[in-house]
C-alpha cells in the first residue's frame, strides 16, 4: 500500500484510527437522524480495518516509542476484527431503533481498545487502551436490556471493574517506581525500558516489583474472570442480554490475556518460585471453581458464564507454559505444540467463536418470540424440547456447546489438545514439569466434569419435553452470525493450521529473543 | 479401488447425508440398504485375510498391512497428524463383524412404534449411520490421534440413540453412559500426547515424534524407550503410567469391574438395535484397545500388571455371573452376562501368550455374535409382551415353537455349549490361562471355570423360567417370528453354529497377527 507519507505514530495506528473514526462517524449520522444507516457503517469499519491490518501487516515494524508494533499485534488486530464482526451480526437485534447508532459505535470502540492493547507500548498507554475496551461495555450491558437486572448488571461490573482498574493502576505505578521508566520495551531509539530493566535480577526480585506485578496480575484476572476476580461473572453475564454476554465472554478476556502477554514479557518469562506456584494455584482453582460452580447452576447463561471463568484457567495453563523453548533440554523450540502462548491465542479466538455462538443460539430462542426486549431462553426449562420446533438452532447450540466441552470433531477439542500438550512439554526436564503435568491431570479431569453440565444443555433441548410457546428470532443477521459461528468451530477443526499457523508466528519469537542484553543495561545504569 | 478402506468408513456418512435429504419414510429404507451394502464392500476385502493370502507374508507385526491409505491431515509445524487406516487379521474380522451386526440392528429397527407417531425417524437413522462411521473408522485407524478422534466420534450418536429413543430412564442412563466414557477418554488423550512427545525423544529428534500406532510397538527405538523401566512420567515408571491410563480408558469401555455399571443401565433404557450394537460392537472396542494399544507397545508394563489385570478379569467373570442370578428383567440379565463373558477376553489377554490372545480374541468375536441374538431375543419378546420380567414369563416355547427353537440355539451359545461359538472363546481362555508361566494362573483358571458353571446355571434357569413350563393364557396368542426377525436371527445363529463347528476358519484369520503380537511382546 503506498500511503504517503504519514507521521509514524499515525501509520502505526492506521486500523485503530479507521475503527474509532468509523465509530465516531456512526454517532454523527445517528445525531442526523440516519439510524439506519448505524449497523451497515459499523460492518464497513470493521471490514475495511481488517482490510488496513492486513495491508500494515507487511510493513516495516518498531516505528515510534510508544507503539510496539510486531506480530502478536497483527494476530490480534485480525482476530479482534474478524470475531468483531461476528459480534456485530450477532447484536443486530438487540438495541431498540433509536439506541442503535450508539449500541454499534460502543462495540466498535471496545473493539478498538483491545488493538489498542496489543500496540501500547507504555504503560499510561496500556491503561488508557484497558479502559476503551471495558468502559463501552458498562454502557452497552445497561443498553441491552430494558430490565433492572441490566441495570444491577451494569453498576456491579462498573464499581468491580472500576475497582480492579484501581489496582492495575496501582501496580503500574510501582512498576514504574521500579524501572523508572513507562516504556515497555525497547523501541524507537529509546533504551530504556521495563523490559531493560527487569531483566536485571536484582529488580526483577526486588519487592517493589513483586508488589507491582501483582497488583497488575490481579486487575487483569478481573478483565479474564479468573480466581479470585470471578465473583461478578454469573451476575453480570446473566444481566446482560445473551448476544451482549457472548461479546462479554471475548472482548475483555482477549484484551487482559494479550497484556498479561505483554506483562509476562517483559519480565523475560522468568518466574520466580513463588510467582510460578501463584499462577499455577490461579490456575487450578480457576478451572476447578468455575466448573464446581457451573455444575450447581440451573440457569443456561449463569452455567455458561461460570464456564467462562473455568475456560480462562485452561488459557492460565497455556499462559503459565508460556513461549517454550526456554526449558534446558527442549530441543525444538520450532515445535508449535511446545509453545503455550500460541495454543492460548488459538484457544482464546476459538473460545470467542464458539461462546458467541452459545450465546448467539440462546439468544435465538425466546420465550415470547417479541423482538424488542431480550427474553431469550435462560432456565433449561425454557430451552427444553427446542430441538423439535427449531432443529438448527438447536444443531448450532450443540455444535458450540460440544466443542466447549472440547468434543472432536470441533475446534474446541484441538484447542484443549494444543494448551495441555503444551503444558506438558514446555517445561520439560524441569523441576517443575511435574507441577505442569499435574495442571494437565486437573485440567482434564476438569474438561470430563464440565461435560457433565454442557451436556444437560443439550440434553434439555434434544431429550427434553416441547416447552410450550418457544419460538426462533427472525433477525437475519443473527441467523447469519449464529450458523457462521457453527460453521467456523467446525471448519477449525478440519483445517486449524488457518487459525495454528497465525497465532504461532505471532508469539514464535516471544521468549526466545533476548529481550535485553547487557548493553542495554549498562545503557540505562549510566542514564541514571 | 485403491482407497476401498477409506470409502468403506465413510459409506455410512454418505448413506446419512441420504437420510437426512430424503423424506422421513425413506429413512429406514435408505439406511438399511446403505449398512447391506457396507456389509457388501467389507466382505469383498477377504481375500488377503484368507491363509496364503497377502496378509500372512509373516514379515512381523504391522508389515503386512492391507488396504492401507495413508495421507497427511492436520500438519502444522512439525505436528504431523495422518489419515493412516489400514487393516490386519486383528482389526478385520471386528470390521465384518460390525459391518454384519450393523445391518442386522438396521434391521431390528425395523418395526419402531415411534416411527408411526412420526418421532424422528431420520434423526435416529442419522445418528445410525454415524455410529457406523465412528466404529469403522476406530479399527481401521493406524494413527493413535486418529483412533482418538474416531472413538469420541462414537460417544454422541450413541448418547442421543439412547437419550431419545430409549427406556423411561433414558436421560440418566444416556448421561451416565456418556460421562463415564469420557471420563476414561481423557485419560487416553493425556496418554495420547505423552506418547507423541516421548516418541520424539526417543527418535533423538522432537521432528520424528508419531501418532503410529504400529511404529510404537515395531520401532525398536520407541519401543525400547517406551518400555525402559528407567524413563520417567511424573515420577512413575513411563510405560507402566502409560498403560495404566490407556487401560482406565479401555476398561471402562469393555467394561470392566469396577467401572461397569454404566452397562446395565444403557443397556435396559437402549432400544433393542442400539443395544444389539453396544453389545455385539461397542464393548469390543475396549479389549480391541488392549490388544491393539495396550498390549503390543508396553509389554513390559502389561507383565507388570498382568497379576492385576488378571483378578479383574475373573472378579468379571464370576461377578458378572452372580449378577445375573440374581436380575428378574429379561435384559438386565443379558446384559450382565455381557460383563460375564467379556471377562474371559480379559483373562485371556491379561496372560500374554498364544493361546490367550487368540482365545481372547475368539471369545470377542462369538461374543459378538451371541449377545446381539440374545438382546433381539429379548427384544422380539418384549415387542409382544410389553414387560420383561422373567417371573411372569413361562411356557413360551409351546406358544412360539420357532421363537423358542432360534432362543434356546441363542442362549446355549451364549452359555458356551460345546459346537457353537461361546465354547471355543472359553475353553482357549481356560487351557491358556491354565498353562501360562505365572505362579497364580491355575488358581486363576480353576476361578474362572467355576464361572462357567455359574453362566451355565443362570441361563438354564432363565430358559427354564420363561420358554419351559406350562403355556400360560396370555402369551397363547402371541404370533410366532415373523420372516423379517427370523432373517435377523438365522445369519447369527448360523455363524455361532460354523463358529462352534469350525473353529479353524476363524481362527485362521487372525492368528498370524496374534502371533506376529506375540513375538513383539516376548522380543522386549
Amino acid at each position: 500500500m503506498n500511503i504517503v507519507a504519514l507521521h509514524p505514530m499515525v501509520h502505526g495506528l492506521l486500523p485503530e484510527l479507521l475503527l474509532v473514526g468509523g465509530a465516531s462517524a456512526i454517532l454523527i449520522v445517528g445525531v442526523l437522524g440516519a439510524r439506519a444507516l448505524a449497523f451497515p457503517l459499523s460492518i464497513l469499519s470493521a471490514a475495511g480495518a481488517i482490510w488496513m491490518s492486513t495491508r500494515l501487516a507487511i510493513l516495516p515494524a518498531e516505528a515510534t516509542a510508544a507503539l510496539h508494533i510486531d506480530s502478536l499485534v497483527a494476530f490480534t488486530r485480525l482476530c479482534t476484527l474478524l470475531v468483531g464482526v461476528l459480534i456485530l451480526l450477532v447484536n443486530r437485534h438487540v438495541p431498540e431503533e433509536r439506541e442503535q447508532p450508539e449500541y454499534f459505535s460502543l462495540i466498535l470502540f471496545s473493539l478498538a481498545g483491545i488493538m489498542l492493547v496489543s500496540v501500547a507500548n507504555d504503560l499510561v498507554l496500556l491503561f488508557l487502551a484497558l479502559e476503551l475496551v471495558s468502559v463501552p461495555t458498562y454502557i452497552l450491558i445497561g443498553l441491552s436490556r430494558k430490565d433492572v437486572r441490566a441495570q444491577e448488571a451494569t453498576g456491579k461490573y462498573f464499581f468491580l471493574g472500576a475497582f480492579a482498574a484501581a489496582l492495575m493502576l496501582y501496580g503500574f505505578s510501582f512498576l514504574y517506581g521500579a524501572a523508572g521508566t513507562m516504556q515497555l520495551f525497547p523501541a524507537g531509539g529509546e533504551t530504556r525500558s521495563l523490559a531493560a530493566a527487569l531483566a536485571r535480577p536484582e529488580i526483577l526480585a526486588d519487592k517493589l516489583t513483586l508488589v507491582g506485578l501483582l497488583l497488575v496480575i490481579g486487575g487483569l484476572a478481573f478483565k479474564v474472570a479468573a480466581v479470585p476476580m470471578h465473583f461478578y461473572v454469573a451476575d453480570v453475564y446473566q444481566g446482560a442480554a445473551s448476544a451482549m454476554t457472548g461479546m462479554l465472554g471475548f472482548v475483555p478476556k482477549f484484551a487482559g490475556f494479550i497484556a498479561l502477554i505483554r506483562v509476562f514479557s517483559m519480565t523475560g518469562w522468568v518466574l520466580s518460585d513463588g510467582m510460578f506456584w501463584l499462577l499455577w494455584a490461579m490456575a487450578a482453582l480457576t478451572m476447578t471453581v468455575g466448573n464446581t460452580l457451573a455444575l450447581m447452576q440451573q440457569n443456561v447463561k449463569r452455567t455458561l458464564a461460570y464456564s467462562s471463568v473455568a475456560h480462562s484457567g485452561y488459557m492460565l495453563v497455556a499462559l503459565l507454559a508460556g513461549p517454550g523453548g526456554l526449558a534446558p533440554n527442549a530441543a525444538d523450540t520450532e515445535s508449535p505444540l511446545r509453545n503455550g502462548l500460541s495454543a492460548m491465542l488459538f484457544y482464546m479466538v476459538m473460545y470467542g467463536v464458539m461462546n458467541l455462538g452459545a450465546f448467539a443460539a440462546v439468544s435465538c430462542l425466546r420465550k415470547t418470540g417479541d423482538e424488542g426486549d431480550d427474553d431469550s431462553v435462560e432456565r433449561l426449562e425454557d430451552a427444553s424440547g427446542c430441538a423439535r420446533k427449531h432443529p438448527w438452532a438447536a444443531l448450532a447450540l450443540a455444535i458450540c456447546l460440544l466443542s466447549l466441552m472440547g468434543m472432536p470433531p470441533t475446534g474446541g477439542f484441538l484447542g484443549k489438545l494444543y494448551v495441555f500438550s503444551s503444558a506438558m512439554s514446555s517445561e520439560a526436564g524441569t523441576a517443575r514439569a511435574m507441577p505442569m503435568l499435574a495442571l494437565v491431570i486437573i485440567g482434564v479431569l476438569n474438561s470430563a466434569i464440565a461435560a457433565a453440565y454442557y451436556l444437560r444443555i443439550i440434553a434439555a433441548c434434544y431429550l427434553g419435553k416441547p416447552a410450550d410457546g418457544i419460538r426462533a428470532s427472525r433477525c437475519r443477521m443473527l441467523h447469519v452470525g449464529l450458523a457462521a459461528c457453527a460453521v467456523l468451530v467446525m471448519a477449525l477443526f478440519l483445517r486449524p493450521g488457518v487459525l495454528f499457523d497465525r497465532a504461532h508466528s505471532a508469539v514464535a519469537d516471544m521468549g526466545n529473543k533476548p529481550l535485553s542484553t547487557e548493553t542495554s543495561a549498562t545503557a540505562e545504569l549510566t542514564a541514571k | 479401488m485403491e482407497h476401498i478402506l477409506t470409502w468403506l468408513i465413510f459409506l455410512p456418512l454418505i448413506g446419512m447425508v441420504a437420510v437426512l435429504i430424503a423424506p422421513s419414510s425413506m429413512a429406514r429404507g435408505i439406511a438399511w440398504m446403505t449398512t447391506f451394502i457396507t456389509f457388501l464392500v467389507s466382505c469383498t476385502m477377504f481375500g488377503p485375510f484368507l491363509p496364503g493370502g497377502a496378509a500372512w507374508t509373516g514379515d512381523g507385526y504391522g508389515k503386512a498391512m492391507q488396504f492401507v491409505h495413508q495421507t497427511p491431515w492436520i500438519h502444522v509445524g512439525n505436528f504431523h497428524i495422518n489419515w493412516h487406516v489400514g487393516l490386519d487379521g486383528l482389526s478385520f474380522p471386528l470390521i465384518i463383524l460390525t459391518t454384519l451386526i450393523t445391518w442386522l440392528s438396521a434391521w431390528a429397527s425395523w418395526n419402531f412404534d415411534h416411527w408411526t407417531n412420526n418421532k424422528g425417524a431420520k434423526g435416529f437413522f442419522a445418528l445410525f449411520l454415524l455410529l457406523e462411521t465412528g466404529v469403522l473408522g476406530t479399527f481401521a485407524s493406524l494413527d493413535f490421534f486418529l483412533f482418538y478422534i474416531f472413538w469420541e466420534v462414537m460417544l454422541l450418536p450413541m448418547y442421543f440413540l439412547i437419550g431419545v429413543w430409549g427406556g423411561p430412564r433414558k436421560e440418566y442412563a444416556a448421561i451416565k453412559f456418556f460421562l463415564y466414557t469420557l471420563a476414561g477418554s481423557v485419560l487416553m488423550l493425556v496418554a495420547l500426547i505423552a506418547m507423541y512427545f516421548a516418541s520424539g525423544t526417543a527418535m533423538g529428534d522432537p521432528g520424528n515424534s508419531t501418532f503410529n500406532i504400529i511404529d510404537y510397538a515395531i520401532n525398536a527405538k520407541i519401543h525400547d524407550y517406551f518400555n525402559d523401566t528407567t524413563t520417567k512420567f511424573l515420577g512413575w515408571t513411563f510405560g507402566r503410567a502409560m498403560f495404566v491410563m490407556l487401560f482406565i480408558g479401555f476398561m471402562i469401555k469393555v467394561p470392566l469391574f469396577p467401572t461397569h455399571t454404566w452397562l446395565p443401565d444403557a443397556h435396559v433404557e437402549a432400544p433393542t438395535p442400539i443395544s444389539m450394537i453396544l453389545a455385539g460392537v461397542l464393548l469390543k472396542l475396549g479389549a480391541y484397545g488392549f490388544l491393539r494399544v495396550c498390549y503390543p507397545i508396553f509389554p513390559e508394563a502389561g507383565k507388570w500388571a498382568a497379576y492385576a489385570v488378571a483378578t479383574l478379569g475373573v472378579i468379571n467373570i464370576v461377578y458378572g455371573a452372580f449378577c445375573c442370578l440374581a436380575q428378574t428383567d429379561f435384559k438386565r440379565l443379558v446384559a450382565y452376562s455381557s460383563i460375564s463373558h467379556m471377562g474371559y477376553v480379559v483373562l485371556g489377554t491379561a496372560i500374554m501368550t498364544d493361546v490367550g490372545f487368540q482365545g481372547a480374541m475368539f471369545q470377542i468375536l462369538a461374543h459378538g455374535v451371541s449377545s446381539p441374538m440374545c438382546f433381539f431375543l429379548v427384544g422380539v419378546i418384549y415387542d409382544r409382551a410389553h414387560h420383561r420380567d422373567l417371573n411372569r414369563f413361562g411356557g413360551l416355547w409351546l406358544a412360539m415353537p420357532k421363537y423358542g427353537s432360534l432362543a434356546t440355539l441363542g442362549f446355549f451359545a451364549s452359555l458356551g455349549l460345546p459346537a457353537l461359538c461361546g465354547f471355543i472363546g472359553e475353553i482357549w481362555v481356560l487351557l491358556g490361562t491354565f498353562n501360562a508361566g505365572f505362579p497364580w494362573a491355575k488358581p486363576m483358571a480353576v476361578i474362572a471355570a467355576f464361572g462357567a458353571i455359574l453362566t451355565a446355571a443362570y441361563i438354564l434357569w432363565m430358559i427354564q423360567r420363561v420358554y419351559l413350563g406350562k403355556k400360560q393364557e396370555q402369551y397363547a396368542d402371541f404370533p410366532d417370528v415373523t420372516a423379517r426377525e427370523t432373517a435377523i436371527l438365522i445369519p447369527m445363529a448360523a455363524l455361532a453354529i460354523f463358529m462352534g463347528v469350525l473353529p479353524k476358519y476363524t481362527f485362521d484369520l487372525m492368528n498370524g497377527t496374534l502371533s506376529d503380537i506375540i513375538k513383539v511382546i516376548q522380543g522386549s
